[in-house]
């Protein structure tokens, strides 16, 4: 919890107001983002993002699994959010399992795209093995170590380190099965498959605060705003998925004003995070060889 | 005074600007556009001004339809039946809150400070209250995450209806003492002055 | 396996094999599955008071949906809840056992309620009644023809993949939620109105059924004050253009503000002595 004095209130308040806010960013200013990949070793993926005191850690779990009778030709993606106790002491029990669904659902509706699979971070029928008998379950989890505001963004980037360093085993399917049997399979420990990333956007989360918004708010400006909404851009600057914070209501123009920016904000964040993640995953094979 | 108008208004429909009338009961003032609007199905009332007030905007009301069932607030005076009496409190469910009867449990509780005006230390609660009496009290405030703060510390505020150990309603005789009409037998109440 | 759907033509059409050759759900005239035009929303039915016990109620009907929400209280806070100086909003969406093409367990989902809650908050006066809290429990009788609800529950149900799209249209709930809290005389800032669309091959679809959110590019739920022209929730989910999603939202807001017109003529009529 943050417990603010009024001073300190007017001051957050006045700041952002003036474009120039406490820890001297402008409004549309991100903290600098540091990117860790390979950090968890048993996952197929994982990654660690920084930005000022917000520290988290999603990783990437592929499992062989069945695909559902109703869409025989795709994978399947899960995305769970945990918001541990030792990050704040206000996640402990409820607290923390509200935030975490609420993180989980945001970042299922910023990544996983439409029905038809349009706008989605991950195509799912790249994960098939064998049509209605095989498929790639991924879990990506999400860990939150240390909070200071703007989780979902952090998230949703580490996400993207993520799945750019996951590697799938290569399948061999070994004997083609009768119609009715499991195909068997032969997982490859040697041979692992990149994913496309190119498709994941980039979520940019802007913060109302009095008449402005701002992006990568702190936990201190996090409470004194009246809303905020989320938007996933991708790499066309089309939007992926919005959402909404905050019960106070919004005036229509004022959200596409703040869809005009985020598009504008997310090719920044898009190139910076694009650059940091190759710079890890370079350290990662410096320090392999 | 009053011009009545049969308009029914539901909740968000505008009902004028600030510059132009006032919000009364049943409505709201929005400041990022000066909108009066209405917060309650009803009838709209314009009611003018009181002649010698400063503001001369007539006030805009919506009334006559359902509200929700009356809830306690800080200030207001109620009627609580009390559940259970120990050293140091007692328990009341709140039954009206003003003229209006209760839809749903609220519970109270009446602290030893709270009972009298005076010698609030002395006070013996076993001697002010009994489980079934039937006080007027007023709310202190919204108290703790269980039950209202309710005092009794004022002449009017205390027991206003018991029943002796015989059943009877009993007769108040002072400001401590009630009487019961079958057996005559006195019993110690923090008695409130009836009010006509 | 999902039993097919062919009783019930404007729902479900399961085809494994048509995600990757898309088949067209629209014939060429504009005309949707259930003979509606694309800006076309089905019909709305209100109706206040539908529970006797509770301080509030009311009934919607959208096609096929049909959905009843009640509304108890202000009453006394559990006493496990923490204290808070303002009052609380209680939700919860249910659905009945019989609500979808597949029986299971009706149950409490999570989400939903989740949504709904976010939906209300933020038109509710809730420093009108101190401490004190107000439920609103929604039962979702019949989801026939409704949008992303269905699915969700089917996915659930028929398989393990559980992907949630939460745009999940509670437009229905939301929006008879409010007229049950304007039943109960609870004070509001505003109604509160909920109106969700698709977009599918490029063209926008308002108040989509089952059968044509199945395969949309694109979701949108917007949930606004009528009256005060202000945005309380806003999903989107898939991949839109600026301009596509522009059009949209205007298209939903456009929408919404018809909704309230029936919303409030359902209140009105409702009003004692107004019949005259």
């Amino acid at each position: 919890m943050v417990g603010l004095s009024s001073g300190e209130k007017q001051f957050i308040q006045g700041g952002i107001a003036q474009d120039l806010r406490c820890d001297g960013r402008k409004r549309l200013t991100y903290r600098p983002i540091y990117v860790e990949t390979g950090v968890i070793p048993q996952a197929n993926g994982s990654a660690r993002i920084r930005m000022g005191a917000t520290d988290v850690i999603a990783s990437v779990k592929a499992e062989l699994g069945k695909p559902s009778s109703l869409q025989p030709d795709k994978g399947k993606v899960f995305i769970h959010i945990d918001c541990s106790p030792t990050a704040e002491p206000a996640f402990e029990g409820r607290g923390g399992e509200e935030l975490s669904a609420e993180l989980s659902v945001a970042l299922q509706c910023c990544l996983l795209g439409g029905k038809s699979g349009a706008g989605a971070a991950i195509d799912l029928s790249s994960l098939v093995v064998v049509e209605g008998k095989n498929c790639w379950d991924l879990y990506i989890d999400g860990l939150v170590v240390s909070s200071d505001g703007n989780l979902l963004d952090a998230l949703g980037a580490a996400i993207k380190a993520a799945l750019s360093n996951t590697g799938i085993p290569r399948v061999q399917v070994t004997a083609d099965a009768s119609s009715d049997e499991q195909p068997e399979v032969d997982i490859s420990d040697e041979e692992f498959l990149q994913f496309d990333t190119s498709a994941v956007p980039v979520i940019v989360t802007l913060t109302k605060v009095g008449r402005h918004y701002i992006v990568d708010a702190t936990s201190e400006e996090e409470s004194q705003m009246s809303s905020a909404v989320s938007i996933s851009v991708n790499r066309q600057g089309h939007i992926c998925g919005i959402t909404k914070r905050g019960g106070a209501g919004l005036d229509p123009s004022i959200i596409l004003d703040m869809i005009s920016v985020a598009k504008h904000v997310s090719e920044q964040l898009l190139n910076k995070l694009d650059s940091e993640i190759a710079a890890a995953e370079a350290e990662v094979e410096d320090d392999e060889s | 005074m009053e011009e009545k108008e049969a308009v029914v208004v539901t909740p968000g429909e505008v009902l004028g600007t600030t510059s132009d009338v006032k919000a009364g009961r049943g409505a709201y003032e929005a400041l990022h556009n000066s909108t009066v609007y209405a917060s309650l199905t009803g009838f709209r009332r314009i009611i003018s001004p009181p002649p010698n007030s400063t503001d001369q905007r007539p006030i805009v009301e919506v009334t006559g339809h359902k509200a929700h069932g009356p809830v306690p607030e800080p200030g207001s005076v109620i009627i609580a039946r009390v559940t259970k009496v120990l050293a140091k409190t007692a328990s009341a469910d709140i039954m009206c809150v003003g003229p209006k009867s209760v839809r749903e449990k609220f519970t109270g509780i009446i602290r030893q400070q709270d009972v009298r005006a005076t010698e609030i230390d002395k006070v013996d609660m076993y001697l002010s209250f009994r489980p079934g009496d039937i006080v007027r009290a007023l709310v202190l405030s919204l108290g703790d995450a269980r039950a209202y703060y309710l005092s009794t510390a004022k002449n009017e505020l205390g027991v206003v209806s018991a029943e002796s150990s015989a059943g009877a309603t009993m007769v108040p005789i002072s400001w401590t003492e009630m009487q019961c009409p079958l057996t005559g037998q006195i019993e110690q109440r923090k008695v409130a002055k009836a009010t006509s | 396996m999902a039993g097919k759907a062919t009783s019930t033509p404007t729902t479900y059409s399961p085809s494994p094999t048509s995600h990757k050759t898309k088949v067209p759900i629209f014939s060429d005239d504009r005309v949707r599955p259930d003979g509606r035009g694309f800006n076309q929303c089905r019909p709305a039915f209100f109706r206040t008071g539908a529970v006797n016990a509770a301080s509030g109620s009311a009934y919607a009907e959208f096609g096929n949906t049909k959905v009843i929400v009640s509304v108890f209280g202000p009453r006394e806070s559990k006493k496990a809840m923490k204290y808070s100086d303002i009052g609380r909003l209680n939700c919860n969406v249910s659905f009945s056992t019989f609500a979808n093409l597949v029986h299971r367990e009706g149950s409490d989902h999570k989400e939903y309620t989740t949504i709904l809650h976010k939906a209300l908050e933020g038109a509710i006066m809730l420093e009108t009644f101190p401490k004190t809290t107000v439920d609103v429990f929604a039962l979702v009788l019949e989801s026939g023809g409704s949008a992303k609800l269905p699915i969700i529950c089917f996915s659930i149900s028929i398989s393990d993949n559980f992907v949630m799209h939460v745009v999940g249209d509670l437009s229905v709930v939301i929006s008879c939620a409010s007229l049950a809290l304007a039943d109960a005389g609870i004070m509001m800032y505003d109604l509160v109105a909920s109106v969700s669309l698709s977009c599918l091959n490029k063209n926008l679809v308002i108040d989509p059924i089952l059968g044509e959110e199945n395969c949309e590019d694109g979701g949108l739920m917007i949930t606004c004050l009528p009256s005060r022209y202000e945005v309380t929730q806003l999903t989107v989910t898939g991949e839109w253009s600026t301009p596509m999603l522009n059009e949209g939202m205007q298209l939903c807001l456009d929408a919404c503000a018809e909704l309230a017109k029936i919303m409030r003529s359902c209140l009105v009529d409702a009003a004692p002595g107004s019949e005259e």
